[in-house]
């Protein structure tokens, strides 16, 4: 019969085994905390964001604005101050813009943004089919952008309603645009398509929107020469709101997600405590 | 809140209760939550792309008159054709045509990219690389912009395979390693970010049912 010796456990050890039920829970405390009582904690504006609001500033009375919206349901936390600090930013100004559908969420998401912001249409008196418009859902690759850039109606015949692009009556706005010759300003999700199919071809100014995985890794090679400005995730979705002042759940979110930070801060310094006196316990 | 909203936030509530007890450990709650949502993204996603088949295929297909967006566009049968062939890959003696439309959609998007992948990707990329660490208007921003340049240079020396590192060369590749360790730690922490932020928006949910429907706030 072997006996087996068991080790006997150091502080350290024991600090390095806490039970991660713990840790889940501190976060859970940390997070809702701010939820339910916001701290206001500071927060300063990337340059990045200022660019990105700044370049949608920039355009001129009646310009056209192109926005890749690929709003899927699981990642919407992250995404959606963006979104919406965009659009009223858009609605606030003399401009027109077109939505493209990327993803089998965002025709519901859009509508369901749409409907939050109906006060904003209201006040700015923006009406569909004159100020705005939105195509039907598809899944692009590289040859829809190409055949959507040279000619907008090979690739949609109608508008998400099923109301054709020539329809003067119902969507007065497209009868003068035709290609990406006519678009000003494209709003994108990805960046090396855009820069691609938009930028190196017709010239059209590009900024990018995203989430913190999906855009932020991505888009600082392109940018400021390229990619004119950029706003990737709902820290940066709060930095967008305090800058333009239309503001939402992104500032809230960020004072929750700040206090989180400090719950993982004190994990990591713990953790490492805990690595190293065991460490250096052993010799 | 009216009754719908309620139950809409009593939906949202319960999901992601029976999720987040997976945290605990695994049970019968976070099991019929996970396949429920499951189910419905499979429906989801086939109803939409069977509806894009529907409207940008089909009905342009048929003659024009039929319906009001019909357009007699009788060669979009072919993309149909190639989309059901990639389904032979379902049989093991008639896989081999699925390969056809595999090329064919490479083909096409290797062209399209190519096209204008040069000045874009790679000669818009290096000139970037070059010439933004340079437009920092504080003596802060051209520092980190300099810091950048010397990131991207020796980050590029870790992929040199052609010669062998010594000398200055194993220097920079050192530092280059070091950068690239760098910027994947600022990856993980975007990630850990992220991830956080959809919490946020979960604890939301939660939130608004308790304030909105027990509590009676507004919300």
């Amino acid at each position: 019969m072997t006996v087996q010796k068991e080790e006997e456990k150091t502080i350290w050890d024991k600090i390095g085994n806490l039970d991660y039920r713990f840790i889940y829970t501190l976060v859970a405390i940390l997070v809702f905390i701010p939820l339910v009582y916001p701290l206001g904690t500071p927060m300063t504006v990337g340059q990045n964001v200022k660019d990105y609001a700044d370049t949608i500033l920039s355009l001129p009375a009646g310009s056209v604005v192109l926005c890749k919206f690929s709003g899927y349901a699981t990642m919407l936390p992250d995404i959606e101050p963006i979104y919406l600090a965009t659009w009223k930013l858009l609605l606030s100004r003399d401009l027109k813009f077109m939505v493209q559908l990327s993803d089998v969420d965002a025709p519901s998401i859009i509508w369901m943004e749409f409907a939050k912001l109906k006060p904003f249409f209201d006040n700015y008196g923006k009406v569909y089919g004159t100020d705005y418009m939105v195509f039907p859902f598809l899944s692009y690759g590289e040859a829809a952008e190409m055949a959507f850039t040279e000619d907008i109606r090979s690739l949609f015949p109608a508008d998400f309603y099923g109301y054709s692009l020539d329809d003067a009556v119902h969507l007065p706005m497209m009868q003068t645009i035709h290609s990406a010759h006519d678009i000003a300003l494209l709003i994108s999700s990805s960046t090396d398509y855009a820069v691609r199919r938009y930028l190196i071809p017709y010239g059209v100014k590009l900024i990018a929107w995203g989430t913190g995985t999906g855009l932020l890794p991505f888009v600082p090679p392109y940018y400021p020469n390229q990619i004119s400005g950029y706003c990737g995730g709902a820290s940066q979705g709060g930095e967008l709101e305090a800058y333009t002042g239309f503001y939402g759940d992104g500032v809230r979110y960020n004072d929750a997600k700040n206090l989180a930070l400090v719950g993982f801060f004190v994990f990591i310094i713990v953790g490492n405590l805990s690595y190293f006196g065991s460490k250096f316990k052993k010799g | 809140m009216e009754f719908w909203d309620a139950l809409y936030a009593f939906v949202q509530c319960v999901m992601v209760l029976s999720v987040w007890s997976y945290l605990y450990k695994d049970n019968v709650f976070s099991r019929i939550s996970a396949q429920i949502v499951i189910s419905i993204s499979v429906v989801h996603y086939f109803m939409s792309y069977l509806k894009v088949v529907y409207n940008q295929g089909i009905i342009p297909m048929t003659p024009v008159g039929w319906y009001p967006l019909s357009a007699g566009l009788w060669w979009r049968i072919f993309p149909i054709i190639m989309g059901l062939m990639l389904y032979t890959r379902l049989s093991r003696k008639y896989s081999w045509v699925s390969t056809y439309t595999y090329s064919f959609t490479l083909g096409l998007g290797t062209g399209a990219t190519l096209s204008t992948v040069i000045q874009g990707s790679i000669i818009g990329l290096i000139v970037n690389a070059f010439t933004a660490p340079f437009l920092g208007t504080t003596t802060l921003d051209q520092a980190s912009g300099i810091l950048l340049l010397i990131g991207a240079m020796t980050g590029l020396t870790y992929w040199l395979f052609t010669r062998e590192a010594t000398g200055a060369l194993s220097y920079a590749i050192k530092i280059g390693r070091l950068f690239l360790m760098a910027s994947i730690g600022l990856l993980y922490a975007q990630d850990v970010v992220w991830s956080q932020s959809l919490f946020v928006g979960a604890a939301e949910m939660v939130l608004k049912f308790v304030k909105g429907v027990l509590l009676g706030q507004a919300v």
